[in-house]
């Protein structure tokens, strides 16, 4: 093992207190991301992924979230969810920044998208206003972006939901910063610009060599970039495993239902096989294996919870399967 | 810097704002600032129509001379000289005013005869349109006999003569007015830039807001006490009593509510002063079938119906609740500022016994329990119409319509838009009409309110009474003052009998007035009318009287 | 952007002729007529009523009397007063700059508070300032404006002593005073109206602010602004505020007849020389030329305010802009 993990998730535990009662997004996640890295996280929609990245900046809005105590989020041995203020506020953006699902929703539409970067510049870095727009000017060069100093003055009404994607990845390289957490970056977008997005955040991955957490539900993306996978269900981690094991030997049903649903390009005859159900509410997650009343394996052991059981320094699943070797090779 | 500069600015504001400018001294400096209730619509006086357009130019334009104290219009007893320094009668017909030699327009000019007449032919002139014309239609001509010598002829001989040469007309510069087409005189501009000889003149108005007038201390009649007159147009009542109570004002002449004097009262340096008010309160009964005009009123053609609805009502508990007890009972048709009110005359006085003893001998009796009174099948029931924006009567409405009740009669109260109420009323679609009028100092206005010869006019109800008719004609023909004033007690008392209206009540007028201020008196039907006599002596001056005249 | 410019003024052409147009028939239509003498005082004759009526064309038909207004004021004429016997125009020029001025300052004072509580209050959402400065604007915004400027003129005109009660000017000393010492004097003495105004508005303002900006600080955009790493009040100021400025416009455009017409009260207690008063006399008097004149001025100012939403809106939101 080299050097200890930029960032270090212990315990995540998030609820929201709503209306109709508490919430429990987000359950006694933990993971580590090395420098350089790409872990993905991949579930299904409303299991938690987007409330565990904010986490990571804490940006969840308290009240109505709540992060539990136990909670810890390490970045370079700090932990972020203790910070306030100005120490807060120079990890954001600076050493961890975000892109989100939404691009158009994500980018304030009445100032320009040129403004936009700069300002992200300017807030951490000691520079002239005529350097950061010099700067933007750059990065919007180097995120694809086409006539980028007259681009710096459009708004974001004027652009393409792709470009706008373009620009997240741009304010979010503003400041070269140590991990960058993209949270379902493609899926609003056409399916030939998600390629070409991908491809920019792979690129710019290997040029910075910062870290990367890739957040999607679709396995086609995580096979492309990941080096690991987490898979989350219902609020909780259910397995995690390097991104090879977890196509050669998914061990949690679940995991094994995702691959499978996934469209395949090489065997097109076969039928794709979607997980029966959905997602259960998050108010309401079912007793016990939280999977199980939607587990094609499911026996009378999956009514108590099973823990997420280690298996040697990169995997680790949270399945009476795994541990009740027998039952599995039925 | 910038704050040293803020500091500079304001310095300069608050100086700008303190310093003072000539120190007047001596008895006549004086600023006095008077909040009036309306804004005069001209300074013309033949086309003005309001109170307050009266109340500002009465003090810059003069009369040939003024009514006196005692309110007398029958000849020329008590009358006070003002432009005309004496008059003779050459006979009954032709009176022949000396002018003042010493009196000035304000741009110098001495005033002539040539003015009076000017004077006269504007007031009577059709393009003009004077609302005053009608009043002045007995007079024939006026003709200048020479510089200082007017003459008045009249058509016929009666006793209000020498009251109606004088009273209306305020005396117009014909060097100045002369020029100007007489169809435009009342919009041209000089309408609001008046030269008259009066003890005031114009300085400056500031249109909504505020009329400076300034004295004229060469005036003929003896230097007006004080400097400056301001009158601050205050439509609102709260507004007019903040600004007293605040010493930002000095006058307002109209308190209303007897709430309104206890606050004055309690202000040390404010005072109250009671006048007797030009105008009196009651109900008329329509005698005429609001749907049919031809035909009689169902319920007022019977006169004891009338008597005993007026002995229903408590004057004095109306005085109280809506007044604050500033007012009397009326006496007739006839406001406290007459000189024909006298408290002798016989009325129908409250008793509600006799009042339903006469009705139930007409048959209305309750027969249901309901606490009303029916009659085959009908109850005793009308509706009152009263103006919607008088809050007094309102209040009154609602006393009057619970004393009804005791009597077991329905009054149905129906508050109506100004314009609708007037519509309503004079075309005589109504029951009952809470009515107020404003007299003159001359009773002679009785006339066209409430005998025959006003239906059709002034006379709503439509009462008609020949033996009324006949006593006020002779009250008003009457050369001799004691027989006319016998002849119109006589008149008010037939028509107290008769009861076309329930006489209700004459508010007392209560001004407030600043202690500094002396010598103030206040005429009943014109209340500036005497106001160039107030002063402020020297000794009791506050910061706004040593400002003196700009 | 010229183009919708010369759009609206079109547009207030055609309410201008519409407002013209009704204002006219409605108060021919209404009971009453400018020369009916007083019923409570002395008489004078219908002759003199009707050569009133002549002088003034009321003799003539009324669909004649309506081509003849147009005429008029296509001319920029609005005819000459009843009650004034002078031009309509010289009355208003008396009296409509007051009530711009009273109308700027009270907007002034009810935008700046207004907003300011608003966004002080967002931030501080569920805090015990919040909700009572909630119920402080919630009161403020149901006062009726008559009671409050009666109110102020207690306290601060008459108990205290610190500001006049009445007027836009003290008459006594305005004419001798300095240029910045009649400033300060008209400083002074619009305190309070243009206050009570200001404040009542500013009740509803900060309600609206509080919302509309809690509305935008749950926008995905600001979550991006906070992932950058900017400073809270920027967050706040330069993301969240201007975006809620927008609806902020929509409201100061929506309240603009509700500020005349308050005008009218406020200009009542303050005896305040402005149109407010000039109108409830014109309508009390039947003085036709005068009422007809006052509504196309209250349209227009009303047009002309939305003129101005329109372009702040313009300004303040580059998608109202034309596409590039
Ligand atoms: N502010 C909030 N208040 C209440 N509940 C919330 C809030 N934010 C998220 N949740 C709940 O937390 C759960 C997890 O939501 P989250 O957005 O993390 O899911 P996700 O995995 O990102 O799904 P998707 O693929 O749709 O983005 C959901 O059930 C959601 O309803
Ligand atoms: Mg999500």
């Amino acid at each position: 093992m080299t050097a200890t993990p930029i960032l270090q998730v212990h315990n995540l535990s998030v609820a929201f207190e709503t209306p109709r009662g508490v919430v429990h997004a987000v359950d006694d996640v933990s993971f580590d991301v090395a420098r350089g890295e790409t872990l993905g996280i991949v579930g299904e929609s409303g299991c938690g992924k987007t409330v565990t990245a904010l986490s990571l900046l804490k940006l969840i809005p308290q009240p109505p979230g709540r992060i539990s105590q136990e909670s810890r989020v390490l970045f370079d041995g700090v932990d972020v969810l203790s910070l306030e203020g100005e120490a807060l506020r120079k990890i954001r953006g600076a050493r961890v920044a975000m892109i989100f699902q939404d691009p158009v929703a994500s980018l304030n539409p009445v100032l320009t998208i040129g403004e936009q970067i700069a300002e992200t510049i300017r807030a951490h870095k000691p520079v002239s206003r005529a350097e950061a727009r010099e700067q933007a000017i750059l990065l919007l060069d180097r995120v694809g972006i086409p006539d980028p100093a007259h681009r710096y003055r459009s708004y974001p009404h004027q652009m393409s939901g792709g470009m706008l994607q373009r620009v997240m990845i741009a304010i979010a390289l503003s400041c070269t910063p140590d991990v960058l957490v993209a949270d379902e970056p493609t899926t609003a977008l056409d399916v030939t610009i998600q390629a070409q997005i991908l491809d920019l955040l792979r690129g710019i991955q290997d040029e910075y060599g910062m870290s990367l957490i890739l957040i999607t539900h679709d396995l086609g993306v995580i096979a492309e970039i990941a080096d690991r996978v987490i898979v989350m269900y219902a609020g909780q981690v259910v397995e995690e495993a390097a991104t090879e094991t977890i196509f050669s030997q998914p061990a949690h049903p679940y995991t094994r239902g995702l691959i499978d649903s996934v469209p395949r390009v090489d065997q097109p005859q076969y039928q794709i096989t979607a997980i029966p159900g959905s997602v259960p509410p998050a108010s309401n997650w079912p007793s016990g294996c939280r999977f199980h009343p939607r587990c094609p394996y499911a026996w009378d052991r999956c009514e108590t919870e099973p823990q997420l059981e280690r298996s040697g320094s990169s995997s680790a699943v949270r399945c009476w399967l795994a541990v009740d070797t027998d039952k599995a090779t039925e | 810097m910038t704050k040293g500069l803020l500091t500079t600015v304001l310095c300069a504001f608050v100086a700008a704002s303190c310093s003072t400018k000539a120190d007047c001294r001596g008895d006549f400096c004086g600023t006095i600032v008077i909040a009036i209730g309306g804004e005069p619509e001209t300074l013309f006086p033949p086309a003005s129509q309001t109170t307050a357009a009266d109340a500002v130019a009465d003090l810059i334009f003069l009369k040939l001379a003024d009514i006196g104290p005692g309110m007398n219009s029958v000849g020329d007893e008590g009358f006070l000289p003002r432009l005309a320094e004496s008059w003779e009668w050459e006979d009954s017909v032709t009176l022949v005013f000396n002018l003042n030699q010493l009196a000035r327009w304000h741009d110098g000019a001495p005033v002539r005869a040539e003015d009076v007449e000017f004077t006269f032919a504007v007031y009577t002139d059709t393009l003009v349109a004077s609302p005053k014309a009608s009043v002045l239609e007995r007079i024939s001509s006026v003709t200048p006999r020479n510089n200082g010598q007017v003459e008045f002829k009249f058509r016929l001989p009666y006793p209000e003569q020498f009251y109606d040469a004088t009273h209306y007309m305020r005396i117009l510069p014909r060097h100045v007015l002369d020029t100007i087409p007489r169809v435009s005189l009342t919009s041209h501009p000089i309408t609001r830039a008046p030269v008259g000889s009066g003890p005031y003149r114009l300085v400056r108005w500031r249109a909504s807001e505020a009329i400076e007038l300034v004295a004229d201390s060469n005036f003929f009649l003896g230097r007006p006490g004080l400097a400056r007159v301001i009158f601050r147009v205050t439509r609102d009542t709260e507004s007019a009593l903040a600004q007293v109570l605040a010493g930002e004002a000095d006058v307002l002449e109209q308190l209303v509510t007897g709430v309104n004097v206890d606050r004055i009262s309690t202000a040390p340096h404010l005072r109250t002063i009671e006048y007797p008010s030009s105008s009196y309160l009651y109900l008329q009964f329509n005698m005429r079938n609001p749907e049919d005009p031809e035909a009689p009123h169902p319920l007022f053609r019977n006169r004891m119906i009338r008597r005993a609805l007026a002995m229903a009502v408590d004057q004095q508990e109306l005085i109280d609740a809506v007044l604050g007890g500033l007012g009397d009972r009326t006496i007739g048709p006839v406001s406290k500022m007459l000189s024909i009110w006298n408290d002798q005359i016989p009325s129908l006085s409250y008793d509600t016994t006799r009042a339903l003893e006469l009705l139930n001998g007409l048959g209305w009796t309750d027969t249901d329990g309901d606490g009303y009174l029916d009659r085959s099948g009908r109850r005793l029931e009308f509706e009152l119409v009263i103006p919607a924006s008088s809050r007094s009567r309102r209040q009154a409405a609602v006393v009057i319509q619970d004393q009804l009740r005791r009597v077991g009669v329905n009054m149905v109260v129906a508050e109506l838009e100004l314009n609708t109420l007037i519509s309503r009323v004079t075309s005589g679609r109504f029951d009952v009409f809470f009515g107020s009028r404003t007299q003159d100092p001359s009773p002679s206005t009785i006339r066209e309110a409430w005998s025959s010869s006003g239906i059709g006019g002034a006379n709503f109800g439509g009462y008609s009474s020949s033996e009324f008719d006949r006593l006020i004609n002779s009250a008003i023909e009457s050369q001799q003052a004691d027989s006319a004033m016998t002849l119109w007690h006589r008149a008010v008392a037939h028509i107290n009998a008769d009861a076309p209206a329930v006489w209700l009540y004459s508010p007392n007028t209560v001004a407030a007035v600043h202690r500094r201020i002396e010598g103030v008196t206040i005429r009943p039907d014109q209340w500036t009318a005497t106001l160039w006599t107030w002063r402020i002596p020297e000794s009791r001056m506050i910061a706004r009287d040593r400002r003196g005249a700009p | 952007m010229t183009r919708a410019i010369v759009r609206r003024l079109y547009q207030s052409v055609l309410v201008m002729f519409v407002v013209a147009t009704a204002t006219f028939f409605l108060i021919h239509l209404a009971p009453g007529d400018p020369f009916t003498p007083s019923i409570e005082s002395a008489n004078f004759s219908q002759e003199i009523v009707a050569q009133q009526r002549r002088n003034f064309g009321l003799d003539q038909p009324a669909h004649i009397q309506y081509v003849r207004y147009l005429q008029q004021i296509a001319t920029g004429n609005f005819g000459i007063s009843f009650s004034q016997h002078r031009p309509v125009l010289d009355v208003f020029y008396d009296v409509i700059p007051n009530t711009i001025v009273l109308a700027i300052a009270a907007i002034l004072i009810d935008f700046v508070t207004g907003m300011t509580v608003g966004v002080f209050q967002s931030t501080r959402k569920g805090s015990r300032v919040d909700s009572l400065l909630s119920a402080i604007s919630l009161v403020l915004y149901s006062t009726p404006v008559f009671w409050f400027g009666l109110m102020l003129v207690l306290l601060f005109g008459v108990t205290l002593r610190w500001l006049p009660t009445a007027g836009a000017i003290d008459p006594v000393v305005y004419h001798s005073l300095s240029l910045p010492g009649q400033l300060w004097d008209r400083i002074r003495h619009l305190i309070l109206p243009a206050a009570t105004l200001g404040l009542i508005g500013a009740g509803g303002t900060a309600r609206f602010q509080r919302s509309a900006l809690l509305e935008v600080l749950a926008e995905d955009f600001v979550r991006t602004a906070r992932a950058k790493g900017l400073r809270e009040r920027t967050v706040v100021t330069v993301h969240a505020l201007r975006n809620s400025l927008l609806s902020i416009i929509t409201l100061f455009g929506l309240s603009l007849p509700a500020l005349l017409s308050g005008a009218v009260l406020v200009e009542t207690v303050f005896s305040w020389p402005g149109m407010g008063r000039l109108i409830t006399d014109a309508v009390s008097s039947r003085d036709y030329p005068v009422i007809t004149g006052a509504a196309i001025v209250s349209a227009l100012l009303v047009v002309a305010g939305n003129l101005t939403a329109d372009i702040l809106y313009r300004f303040a939101d580059p998608r109202t802009r034309t596409a590039q």
